[in-house]
């Protein structure tokens, strides 16, 4: 009997100390000042210069708000995962950087009841906010009627454009300015397969978009909305898509396109300086500046094509609180010294002075330009549209005030789409969905580059498998759902 | 009636005593057997997942209850069964073929110096203990297209480049090789391990009657560990659902065209899954995947009992 209460005993012990292992926290604060925990996507690997970022903002925070914050900072590549795991799991944290149709988008999470509504916290304690965000972007923010996130400022337009390698184009005097359509640049790539063996004459690139406007249809792969007709198409029933993929795999037969196109690393490849034509880094102001500081030699860009036509993911970057925060007003207020103060959001975004960057001129004004370290260099970077407040970001090779400003004016110019706030009920073709999603993730990269083996066989291989996947039940309830939407408006 | 139930209560009092007597030995094993049970048991809960359309907020046990809903991806469309296909004959032969290059490594290595057999295993091992990763790069630097080793050769020799990464018939042997290559020498340790512990009498025996090498083998080695490759077989099928993604998604670079080869359920799902992030629905792969290796380990351990019960798991 003895021996049976002592292994009792025994056992309690034990499972004592297990749970006392697991519960086991960070010890509780003495002090009252609260840490906002914040997740942000890493813009750059090294982010080393993270203690001194925290310590500097935190000073203003402390004094203004009475907060500090903590940065979680999580890989791009693993931020969907890990992000999956952190909303699943309910965690506690305060601050997240909602993206665009991921794992912490609004707009996915809104039926998750991941975020808190903060309506009445942005309206007391967030009129910087409300003077500066977009005023169309709040509604795709809102999901029946709770606001879910700040709406980041960005670039909301989608350009497209080609970067040139400048020495290539210069050594073949290619006029890349005059380049206005695919076909004006074969010439250029017979005479570098001619002459220059070791390099790719086109790598990524995207064509020119239609005429005609069409949208993407969020979270929902392989179909676009046509805001004329007013209705839920296949994507390849566009000709110019198919006539692009059509295109593009002539152009893999011929060699423009490399062969291995499927294995390589786009950006990676592109840092080779091995790729005559690639996709643009940024083409805003077609000075090539951007291109040049992201690959890392000297490059021209041209810009061949804006998407003006926008839907409502565009606008769905910003910042969310969670519904597990402790402390919302503080992290309310917290955004809203961010969008107030330029120095706060620029030291978040470009780092610590002589650390992470050096002021060129203007030190001490609202409009400083900045040189912020490249490559090994850099112990820091967070995006401006990340954080929110993108136009206030300081002039520097990152964007320079010009292109900011055509930015804005290129914002003050789109179209909204007319399906923008429709969100779908995917209940009911939720198993489509997730077919659909495959065979478009299985095919994408193929018509990409071109890199199929019969280009009639497999579209027409394609389009059995999307049936397969229930496309046409799909579109018909996205068309269902668009002529009860539009009749509610 | 009566007579069953004495006979029970019997049973029960007599594993009690047997319980006071050697408690101490139980109690050495709390530490696994909480561990297990933690790690292990606990998570069993989240079997209802599946069934469930899963919002954080309300809980697991909260969340709505729907049936089956979620399994409709799995049988949508008919492109998953190329993917069961795959599944299920790569790990058949990862099984058997494994299993038998595995003994073969172990019966070599037991026939080596000490010394000897240090040296080969951590060679042999070494590939275990890296990541699908490097395995995969390790593999690109044979198979790229300019730079690629096997293609120097090739072009070396008159002939002309392969595309490896667009050629989907030569992957079944790219795959079986890259996982034998990894798995022979950390599979080979438990096989070596039993045949150290035979008595080295029969061997002996054997020498003395004349018995050569192979006949040693054939009438000795292996009829003694054969308990032992029969439950690695038993234990093997029961994940024989289960595509290692590392493997087919890293070493195959993720190449579309090389899917009608390559493509096994946990690529297939994740494509289907990335950008949906709904958990009852991907935790729906696991839960077939691990009740059909139920299943199976279940019936084979049945048949083996039938056939030879010395042989069976329990």
């Amino acid at each position: 009997m003895k021996s049976i209460k002592k292994l009792i005993m025994t056992i309690s012990a034990a499972a004592m100390l297990a749970a006392a292992v697991a519960g086991c926290g960070p010890a509780k604060e003495a002090d009252e000042i609260p840490t906002l925990t914040w997740y942000m996507p890493k813009s750059i690997e090294n982010m080393s210069s993270q203690q001194l970022v925290e310590d500097e903002v935190n000073k203003i925070f402390e004094k203004e708000v009475g907060a500090r914050i903590k940065l979680n900072l999580i890989d791009n590549a693993s931020w969907v995962e890990k992000m999956n795991v952190v909303i699943n799991s309910g965690e506690e944290f305060d601050l997240v950087f909602a993206d665009w149709g991921n794992a912490t988008s609004v707009r996915v999470n809104a039926e998750k009841g991941t975020y808190m509504d903060i309506k009445d916290l942005v309206e007391k304690y967030g009129q910087d906010i409300k003077a500066k965000a977009d005023p169309r972007a709040w509604q795709f923010m809102t999901f029946n009627d709770q606001l879910l996130a700040v709406p980041s400022q960005g670039k909301y337009v989608t350009e497209i454009g080609w970067t040139f390698k400048k020495d290539l184009a210069e050594k073949y005097n290619f006029d890349y300015k005059s380049v206005k359509e695919p076909k004006d640049l074969e010439p250029y790539f017979d005479t570098l397969l001619a002459n220059e063996p070791g390099i790719i004459p086109c790598l990524g690139i995207s064509f020119p978009p239609p005429e005609k406007a069409y949208t993407d249809v969020v979270g929902i792969p392989g179909v676009m909305f046509d805001e004329e007709q007013e209705k839920y198409i296949k994507y390849y029933d566009i000709p110019e898509y198919r006539e692009e993929a059509r295109l593009k795999h002539e152009w893999y037969k011929k060699g423009y396109i490399p062969a291995d196109a499927l294995t390589l690393n786009n950006a990676e490849t592109y840092r080779t300086g091995k790729v005559a034509v690639m996709k643009d880094a940024g083409a805003i102001t077609e000075d090539g500046s951007k291109s040049s500081a992201s690959y890392g030699f000297p490059c021209a860009d041209i810009r061949v094509g804006v998407k003006n036509t926008v839907n409502g993911d565009t606008f769905r970057g910003g910042q969310a609180v969670s519904i597990t925060s402790k402390h919302p007003e503080k992290a309310v207020q917290v955004l809203n010294l961010i969008w107030k103060d330029p120095y706060i959001s620029n030291t978040l975004a470009y780092g610590i002075e002589d650390v992470d960057y050096v002021y060129e001129s203007g030190k001490g004004t609202d409009n400083p330009t900045v040189i912020p370290k490249e490559g090994s260099e850099r112990t820091w970077a967070l995006w401006h549209n990340y954080i929110g407040p993108l136009f206030d970001q300081w002039d520097s090779s990152w964007n320079s005030t010009e292109a900011l400003q055509k930015m804005q004016e290129m914002n003050n110019n789109l179209t909204i789409s007319k399906q923008s706030t429709l969100v779908f009920d995917t209940s009911s073709i939720k198993a489509e969905i997730a077919a659909l999603s495959e065979v478009r993730k299985a095919s994408q990269k193929v018509f990409a580059n071109g890199a199929m083996p019969d280009f009639d066989s497999y579209m027409a291989e394609y389009e059995n498998k999307l049936a397969d996947a229930g496309i046409d039940k799909v579109i018909d309830e996205l068309n269902r759902q668009y002529r009860e939407y539009k009749a509610a408006k | 009636m009566k007579i069953i139930k004495n006979k029970i209560s019997l049973g029960i009092r007599n594993e009690i005593t047997h319980f006071k007597k050697n408690w101490q030995l139980t109690a050495i094993a709390i530490p696994a057997i909480i561990m297990i049970f933690i790690f292990n048991y606990l998570p069993l809960y989240g079997l209802i997942i599946p069934f469930k359309n899963y919002i954080p907020r309300l809980g697991i046990a909260g969340s709505e209850w729907v049936g089956l809903q979620n399994f409709e991806f799995l049988i949508k469309t008919g492109t998953i069964w190329d993917a069961v296909f795959n599944t299920l004959a790569y790990n058949l032969v990862f099984l058997f073929v494994g299993v038998m290059i595995e003994v073969c490594v172990a019966l070599m290595l037991y026939e080596l110096s000490k010394k000897a057999v240090k040296v080969y295993q951590t060679a042999m091992l070494v590939p275990y203990f890296l990541s699908w990763v490097v395995v995969a790069y390790v593999l690109n630097t044979l198979l790229d297209k300019q730079h690629g080793i096997l293609n120097n050769i090739i072009t070396f020799f008159g002939g002309s480049e392969i595309m490896w990464y667009n050629e989907p018939k030569y992957w079944p042997v790219i795959i079986i090789l890259s996982y034998l290559w990894k798995q022979v020498g950390y599979g080979a340790i438990v096989y070596l391990a039993s045949l150290s512990g035979l008595d080295s009498a029969y061997f002996e025996a054997a020498k003395i009657y004349g018995a050569t090498k192979l006949q040693q083998i054939r009438y000795i080695s292996l009829p003694l560990i054969r308990p032992v490759i029969t439950i690695m077989l038993i234990l093997g099928i029961g994940k024989i659902m289960k595509g290692d993604f590392g493997l087919f998604y890293n070493v195959t670079m993720d190449s579309p065209l090389l899917y009608p080869t390559t493509d096994v359920i946990d690529t297939y799902v994740y494509r289907s899954l990335m950008n949906v992030s709904d958990l009852g629905m991907s935790s729906t792969t696991g839960f077939v995947q691990s009740v059909v290796g139920f299943i199976l380990v279940i019936t084979t351990n049945h048949i083996v009992n039938k056939i030879d019960p010395s042989n069976a798991l329990f």
